[in-house]
């Protein structure tokens, strides 16, 4: 009876914590979004809020109707994204595999070779030095894709994945005259594609969100990445808000894209890789749970 | 070590001998593109290191800069900006990972307590939402917070006739902030992996244990907490090892790069990277590049080699 009515208690509590955890998630995405509805008038008057006050669109009206450089960061985004993501899973699974066979050779020293990176590293001046004044990808996109495209993690990941594989599948492809390039397109990534398929949308998320090689290595306003389009709007805000107290003359405070603009190009943003997460959630949550084994 | 690599060679011989002769060369071609790039996007900035004994001159290149010795670290120890730093980010770190290992624990038994598979459902995407967002578009959502004339914050403060605080330029408000920005980012992340694991512990465990008359927090206590220690263990671990690193776009974005609030919100990355920015005291910023690098090595080798000794299932390697 006791014991009975101390689950009971047991279970309020962890209900209402959940709730208040996962409001306190939500609610700032109902403020952005909310910010991005609102009239100009009302957001300057009362504030953020998380419901819409004078809901219109006028905000994504803006947005999409001065399109220069939202669209072209979309496009650099999506370029970096789509072509990053898959020749970053190809290389990474290329990696993994000779990794998760106990038969290879080179095993231990490649392994070594590449966990070594996950407790050293040069730091970001000697490879900022490297890339832009050695190798001269400043304002290149390639810069926002090569750098990023093995992770060791992933790789670790996938030699998990890869390790699962059943050994006698490959030894019976072997048997059947299968090359080891066959083997593994034809044989070993099938088995493990769900496997694959979460690496690839943790690497999408990787590519989606980054703004670290932009804000190093491009000056170029035509090739910034949607997240670092985003900070440069806030930045600049800053700048010319600065320069206006300190000069308060010829600061041209109506070009500057308003609140409830930013705050649509904010929804702009995130969006996508939020709507996809919401849909895919299931590999992510896999992948990230076998992400916890050791390597 | 060379046992190892014996039988390694021995099945591997057993296996291919007759056609398969090429196997290991056809491997590491499949593996050479990875093994390029780590190459040179990670070992050759390695090298790039002895930046640090020199003073970077562009025009002159890695190579040729001049040597000056330890007089970039000397300069370094003796700042007291660099005593900041250094401060800022271990403490920052130690915070967050106590705080991710607690939240993440008590999330994780929260979801173990609810029943329905859709209640699950709900509350593990909801918090894991805001992992899915860059820094920059949570540094737009912390701004709808703390902006001074229209934020939540000092909407609600308005209500109880409380003066605005003016955020951006008051240094004591910001270790709370960046504190919980972090443990909110990767609440839904550290729930799932602590989740994961209690989901895996035996359900009979729990039954035996209820058959013999232990309540809820006995069970917690005695069944749930051991079996999450591995977990805890190899997370903190990697964590520690990071412990000069930052989570950079955290501490550049949120405070809004603010130079009023670096006394609080600055650390070494941020640093480093403001200076390759303005390209200026290269030398320095690689010296302290490097003291990351070494204490984390350190570090991860020292607890390691503990942990192998009292927990030798949980060690990294």
């Amino acid at each position: 009876m006791n014991r009975g009515k101390q689950m009971i208690g047991v279970k309020i509590v962890s209900y209402s914590m959940l709730i208040i955890f996962s409001l306190l998630c939500i609610i700032p995405f109902l403020i952005i979004i909310s910010a991005s509805l609102s009239s100009e008038g009302e957001l300057a008057k009362f504030g953020y809020f998380i419901m819409p006050r004078g809901i219109t669109l006028s905000a994504y009206k803006m947005v999409l109707q001065n399109p220069r450089s939202l669209i072209g960061a979309y496009k650099v985004t999506i370029f970096t994204t789509a072509v990053g993501s898959v020749m970053s899973v190809i290389i990474s699974a290329m990696l993994a595999y000779p990794l998760s066979r106990q038969d290879y050779k080179w095993r231990n020293y490649i392994n070594f070779f590449v966990y070594f990176t996950m407790l050293f590293s040069g730091g970001a001046v000697p490879s900022y030095i490297l890339i832009a004044q050695y190798m001269h990808l400043r304002n290149n996109i390639w810069v926002l894709i090569i750098p990023l495209l093995v992770n060791p993690w992933n790789v670790f990941l996938m030699r998990t994945y890869f390790a699962q594989v059943n050994k006698a599948l490959i030894e019976a492809a072997a048997i059947d005259g299968a090359g080891e390039l066959r083997i593994f397109f034809m044989v070993v990534v099938p088995v493990s594609i769900t496997g694959m398929a979460t690496v690839f949308l943790m690497i999408a998320l990787a590519f989606w969100n980054d703004w670290y090689q932009c804000l190093m290595f491009m000056t170029n306003e035509k090739i910034l990445t949607l997240q670092y389009f985003l900070a440069r709007v806030m930045s600049n805000i800053d700048d010319m808000l600065k320069n206006s107290a300190s000069i308060s003359s010829g600061v041209d405070l109506s070009s500057m894209p308003s609140e409830t603009t930013r705050m649509a190009m904010c929804v702009f943003a995130a969006g996508p890789m939020v709507f996809v997460f919401v849909f895919f959630q299931k590999y992510f949550v896999r992948g990230i749970s076998v992400g916890s084994v050791k390597g | 070590m060379k046992s190892n690599e014996a039988t390694v060679t021995e099945v591997a011989g057993k296996h291919k001998k007759k056609k398969y002769g090429s196997t290991h060369w056809l491997l590491t071609l499949m593996a050479l593109p990875g093994i390029l790039i780590i190459f040179i996007f990670k070992y050759l900035p390695m090298g790039g290191l002895i930046l640090a004994f020199k003073n970077y001159k562009y025009s002159l290149g890695i190579l040729g800069s001049e040597w000056v010795g330890m007089k970039n670290f000397m300069f370094l120890f003796n700042s007291s900006t660099f005593s900041i730093l250094v401060r800022n980010t271990v403490l920052y770190n130690l915070a967050f990972i106590v705080l991710n290992i607690v939240a993440g624990i008590m999330a994780a038994l929260f979801l173990d307590n609810v029943m329905s598979k859709r209640g699950i459902k709900l509350f593990q995407t909801s918090m894991f939402l805001p992992y899915f967002l860059s820094w920059i578009v949570v540094s737009y959502i912390s701004l709808s917070l703390l902006d001074y004339d229209k934020g939540i914050i000092n909407q609600i403060l308005g209500v109880f006739g409380q003066n605005s605080i003016s955020f951006y330029s008051e240094t004591k408000w910001w270790p709370a902030i960046l504190i919980f920005f972090n443990t909110w980012k990767n609440l839904g992340f550290n729930a799932l992996i602590y989740y994961g694991t209690i989901i895996s512990i035996d359900s009979e465990l729990y039954e035996a244990a209820t058959i013999d008359g232990c309540g809820y927090f006995r069970r917690v206590k005695y069944i749930t907490i051991p079996h999450l220690k591995p977990t805890v263990i190899i997370l903190g671990l990697l964590a520690l090892s990071g412990i000069f690193r930052s989570d950079f776009g955290l501490f550049y974005y949120l405070p809004a790069d603010s130079g009023a609030l670096y006394d609080v919100t600055d650390v070494l990355d941020t640093y480093i990277t403001r200076s390759i920015l303005n390209t200026s005291s290269l030398g320095q910023s690689t010296a302290t590049g490097l003291v990351q690098s070494i204490v984390g090595l350190l570090l991860i080798l020292t607890v390691n080699s503990v942990v192998r000794k009292y927990e030798s299932e949980s060690a990294l390697f």
